[in-house]
């Protein structure tokens, strides 16, 4: 890999053939983009803790339908499971 | 109507932090994007972002996400771009590629673009993603650019993106 991120750029201005080019990211690009990925690390962690406790609050759920006398099967349909 | 291929781009050896198409003819109706990415981001899974115009302020989306065993939905409004979903990414199963299709509508209209976009990543292993994505952009120009962006990651090699004209 490049150190310096590139993007490939098809300029479809030109005739076919000449259309492609690798050209390095600006320094305004690469801020953005590192700005970018930033924001993309902090939404997958968001998102991750939240399915987590979503999955925690379905298995309490189901736990406390077993303990009210439900089968496991019951308590996963009525879960959704 | 007639779907016509602009351009295939196959990324090279060194990767690629997107890729765009620039200087689009406005002799179509709608357009439309197939994409073919790995990501070299060391992680399962990146995410696959689309912008226009080198614009980065009024896009809004709604998706919807399955991995097999549950669904999940979001909403990002307002963005700074479309996520189109979540594709492979370098600890998944060497060699796998995901695939997207991405549809703008009425590209030259200048008031408002909706896009919408369907995505899978497939990885000969458990964890595989399904995404739909609604997206618009109130950008008040036709589109004459598309950055397609690789996310956290590069596009590695051999990803690829082709570009149609519907007319």
């Amino acid at each position: 890999m490049s150190d310096t991120p590139v993007k490939v750029i098809v300029d479809l201005s030109k005739p076919a053939g000449q259309r492609q080019s690798i050209v390095p990211l600006t320094a305004e690009e690469i801020s953005q983009r590192e700005a970018d990925i930033l924001q993309a690390v902090q939404e997958q962690a968001e998102r991750e803790a939240a399915e987590e406790a979503k999955a925690e609050a379905k298995a309490s759920a189901l736990a406390k339908l077993e303990a009210l006398g439900l089968s496991e099967a019951e308590a996963q349909a009525i879960l959704g499971a | 109507m007639a779907m016509t291929l602009v351009e295939t781009v196959e990324v090279g050896s060194g990767g690629a932090a997107a890729i765009s198409f620039t200087s689009i003819p406005q002799t179509g109706k709608d357009l439309v994007v197939l994409i073919s990415p790995r990501s070299t981001r060391v992680d399962t899974d990146d995410q696959l972002r689309i912008t226009f115009n080198a614009s980065s302020t009024g896009y809004r989306f709604r998706s919807l996400e399955g991995d097999g065993s549950g669904v999940g939905a979001s909403d990002a409004s307002p963005s700074s771009w479309i996520t189109a979903g979540f594709y492979n990414a370098a600890n998944n199963t060497a060699n796998t590629f995901s695939n997207f299709r991405f549809y703008i509508m009425d590209y030259a209209n200048t008031t408002w673009t909706e896009t919408f976009s369907e995505g899978v990543m497939e990885n000969n292993g458990a964890l595989s993603f399904q995404n739909l994505v609604s997206g618009s952009w109130t950008g008040s120009a036709a589109i004459t650019s598309i950055e397609i962006d690789a996310g956290i990651g590069n596009f590695a090699q051999y990803s690829t993106a082709s570009l149609y004209i519907i007319s």
